[in-house]
């Protein structure tokens, strides 16, 4: 997982509970660096390390982090030079989730141990879609959930999202229904 | 918002495209495929003929490419509908290797089943053109790929340079902290790792105790620099961290705390301690030879256990074993452990130093008693000799013998002389009218102070506002004084002294901390002769002999003499009758106060001699 995952779970933390949480995290996750270089690539064990520290400290379930912590990675990651990928993806939510793979095979071309998730969005009905998200990594569910909500709110629409299929295998993916709320 | 022209499928004048042709189709499209009703391959553009070597025509598209995205992409009619979508291919190179495309299908004409496919490597680009060496005219003129080729090699090598760096600098930091806990001359932990290992001794993180705080300080060390050099000092320092850190092995810790002074921490009980102390002076003390000279150094060592929840500290741990190791080194003993009342010892010190401080910043509890010197020819009062006195709030007026020996060691003893010395300067100037002409205020001072640059300037200073002048002023110099040729400078200063009207005398003679040597070149003029020469010279007719030589050698290099500790009449009459002319002691007058000196002048200025110790 490149670095800059954990900068945004630190500053998402440092955001929610303070500084010194951060730290304890770290400490309890034995985690050494309190920060992240945001282009070195660590470790995903560091990171899983350091969520399941944020639950134990927080007493929350790994989902009550990682969705919010999914919505707060937008805003994030968009603030940095990716949001210009984002943005240069279209104006609707649909056309920036379509654009999601494209800005990953971009960001590739530079850090090119990146192995980055796919999302495929397919039109089932009138305002509703199928999203298939594809991960070689494990759990992460809940944070597409809250990183759908925050991509939605970027373009001042409205979603629900329902997860519908829960993937079995690393190639299977993980299916959300998403409706656009008018 | 408009539709990208791309998805819209309205290519204006389409029945024109048909009329491309393949030669233009190719340079508009170096790298795309044709694919006939039947979904088979039908053209292919010679870049992409390059990449994929063999002759792909009349071969099944699905047969040739796989479609990893959109991933339900499987057969013709699927990509059908996929007009315009971006799609992600797979094939395999010339090179047998698999090789990724980015493409879009669109449909060759409005009235045609027959699907175009522009391909380009996508985010491959830059390995596809070296793998298949493609050059620029592989492409389209107005492709900006090799642009963007050279933009990305170049933003490579500086994230390459950036990596490097953050590497070196990764490198330099870990090294920066692992410095920052370690000592650099001997390789162990410092104080601040200590401080570290302690807290998690005593935090218990580190596991069950009892722990051994042992703390090391070499015997003799300086002398090691002194004389042989730092090089061979930094050996035998090298030389002790081996031998600690074998006896800390993997589960104990060796620190260097700075000079010679070292510790361990080590987890083991009490059973253990004598073996280990053993084993580390031994090896302490085991022959080393630096440079073809052999060393041999020893240790002491100071110990204290402690179990993890104690509520202690570090610094507490660490002052405590000092304390333990202080005791080792003094008592000789080499090893001791830190006991209640070597802690009690330790704090009636510190308790006592912490007073003298108060004392000496209320600057009116330190202060002078003065002893009367007497001339055994005129009878007359020929000076006073100051002494210091401690007159405490609660505990009364203590002789020196109670706080001197702490006020030293606790580098107070300066200020405490300069307190003394100058309220020994105002009384004796305020007294002066009831002392004969010609009195002289006696000062000890120590060879070392003598030397202290500035001290004669201060000394001078100090006179002028008391109002006296050298001539009052008879300094007694103690310690071992070697007035040799080899120390003229120090022999130009006291005979200036002696030239300014001070007078120089040689205190306590014949104890042995000043001999005869001494005497050659001494710019003194008086001999004062220790008490031990006096007390029971009545009785012991061997003691006569030695002081009666003393008195007579003194008279014959012309010194005045004075006799300390008289404390009868049978001494005085003996000391008498064997020439010494100056006397002191508690059979005239005990040390007293201005007050009382004054009071005591008054009585005896008719007859000093008769004013004895009774009256003080």
């Amino acid at each position: 997982m490149y670095g800059m995952v954990n900068e945004g779970l630190r500053t998402f933390v440092e955001k929610e509970h303070g500084p010194d949480m951060w730290r304890e995290v770290c400490e309890m996750a034995g985690v050494e660096a309190a920060t992240f270089e945001r282009m070195t690539s660590y470790h995903d064990s560091v990171t899983y390390s350091l969520v399941g520290a944020v639950c134990q400290k927080t007493g929350k379930s790994a989902d009550e982090v990682l969705e919010p912590f999914g919505t707060y990675w937008v805003t994030f990651a968009g603030a940095s030079n990716f949001g210009t990928f984002l943005r240069l993806a279209g104006n609707t939510f649909v056309e920036r989730i379509k654009g999601l793979d494209d800005m990953h095979d971009s960001i590739l071309l530079s850090m090119p141990h990146l192995k980055p998730p796919s999302f495929e969005i397919e039109e089932v009905g009138p305002n509703d879609y199928e999203l298939s998200y594809f991960s070689e990594r494990e759990g992460l569910a809940p944070m597409v959930i809250g990183l759908l909500y925050g991509l939605a709110a970027e373009t001042n629409e409205k979603i629900k999202v329902t997860q519908i299929v829960q993937k079995k295998t690393v190639s299977d993916p993980d299916v959300f229904k998403v409706t656009l709320v008018q | 918002m408009s539709e990208p022209a791309h998805q819209s499928g309205a290519v204006s004048q389409s029945d024109d495209v048909l009329a491309f042709g393949t030669t233009t189709v190719a340079q508009l499209m170096p790298m795309h495929l044709i694919l006939d009703e039947a979904g088979k391959i039908a053209a292919i553009g010679p870049t992409l003929q390059q990449v994929m070597g063999k002759d792909v025509l009349g071969e099944a598209f699905f047969d040739v490419f796989c479609v990893d995205r959109p991933r339900k992409v499987r057969q013709i009619a699927d990509l059908r509908r996929k007009v315009g979508a971006k799609l992600v291919l797979t094939a395999i190179g010339i090179d047998g290797e698999q090789v990724g495309f980015r493409a879009m299908p669109v449909m060759l004409s409005d009235n045609s089943d027959r699907i175009v496919i522009d391909l380009s490597f996508g985010e491959q680009f830059a390995k596809a053109i070296t793998r298949y060496s493609l050059t620029a005219g592989h492409f389209k003129p107005n492709d900006p790929s090799m642009d963007l080729l050279y933009s990305f090699e170049i933003q490579r090598n500086l994230l390459k340079d950036s990596e490097d760096m953050a590497k070196a600098l990764k490198l330099a930091k870990a090294e920066a902290e692992d410095m920052a806990m370690r000592d650099s001359v001997t390789g162990l932990g410092n104080r601040r790792a200590l401080q570290t290992q302690l807290k998690q001794a005593l935090s218990g993180a580190n596991g069950k105790g009892p722990y051994i705080l042992m703390m090391v300080d070499l015997d003799k060390f300086k002398a090691v620099n002194d004389d042989f050099g730092h090089a061979a000092g930094d050996a035998v320092l090298r030389h002790t961290a081996a031998c600690l850190s074998e006896v800390a092995g993997k589960s104990g810790f060796a620190a260097r705390m700075g000079g010679d002074e070292f510790v361990l921490l080590l987890r083991m009980d009490m059973a253990q301690l004598d073996a280990v102390s053993h084993q580390l002076r031994s090896a302490i003390s085991s022959k080393i030879s630096i440079a073809g000279v052999q060393y041999i150094t020893s240790a002491s060592l100071g110990y204290l256990t402690f179990e993890p929840g104690e509520d202690t500290s570090p610094d507490q741990l660490l002052s405590h074993v000092d304390v333990a190791l202080y005791h080792a080194k003094v008592s000789g003993n080499r090893v001791a452990a830190v006991t209640p009342e070597l802690l009690r010892q330790f704090g009636d010190q510190r308790a006592l130093t912490l007073d003298i401080e108060r004392a000496l910043r209320n600057e009116d509890e330190f202060l002078p008693y003065f002893h009367p010197q007497i001339d055994l020819e005129s009878g007359e009062v020929i000076g006073v000799e100051a002494l210091a006195r401690w007159n405490h709030p609660q505990k009364g007026v203590i002789s020196p013998a109670g706080f001197l020996g702490v006020a030293a060691k606790s580098n107070l003893l300066l200020p405490l002389d300069r307190q003394v010395r100058r309220r020994a300067m105002s009384q004796f100037s305020a007294l002066s009218h009831a002392l004969p002409a010609g009195a002289r205020l006696s000062l000890n001072i120590t060879a070392a102070k003598l030397r202290t640059e500035g001290f004669i300037d201060s000394l001078l200073w100090e006179l002028d506002a008391a109002g006296l002048v050298p001539e009052q002023i008879k300094l007694e110099l103690l310690e071992t004084i070697f007035f040799d040729g080899n120390d003229s400078p120090f022999i130009r200063q006291c005979t200036a002294l002696r030239e300014a009207g001070f007078g120089l005398a040689l205190d306590d003679f014949g104890t042995g901390r000043a001999s005869i040597s001494t005497l050659i070149d001494a710019p003194i003029s008086m001999l004062k002769i220790d008490r031990s020469f006096v007390s029971g010279i009545d009785r012991s007719e061997r003691l006569r002999q030695i002081t009666g030589a003393i008195i007579r050698m003194a008279y014959h290099i012309r010194l005045a003499v004075l006799a300390e500790g008289v404390e009868n009449a049978a001494e005085l009459q003996v000391l008498s009758g064997l020439g010494c002319r100056y006397v002191q002691g508690f059979h005239f007058a005990k040390p007293m106060d201005a007050a009382a000196l004054a009071e005591w002048l008054a009585k005896s200025v008719t007859d000093p001699l008769s004013a004895t110790a009774a009256s003080a």
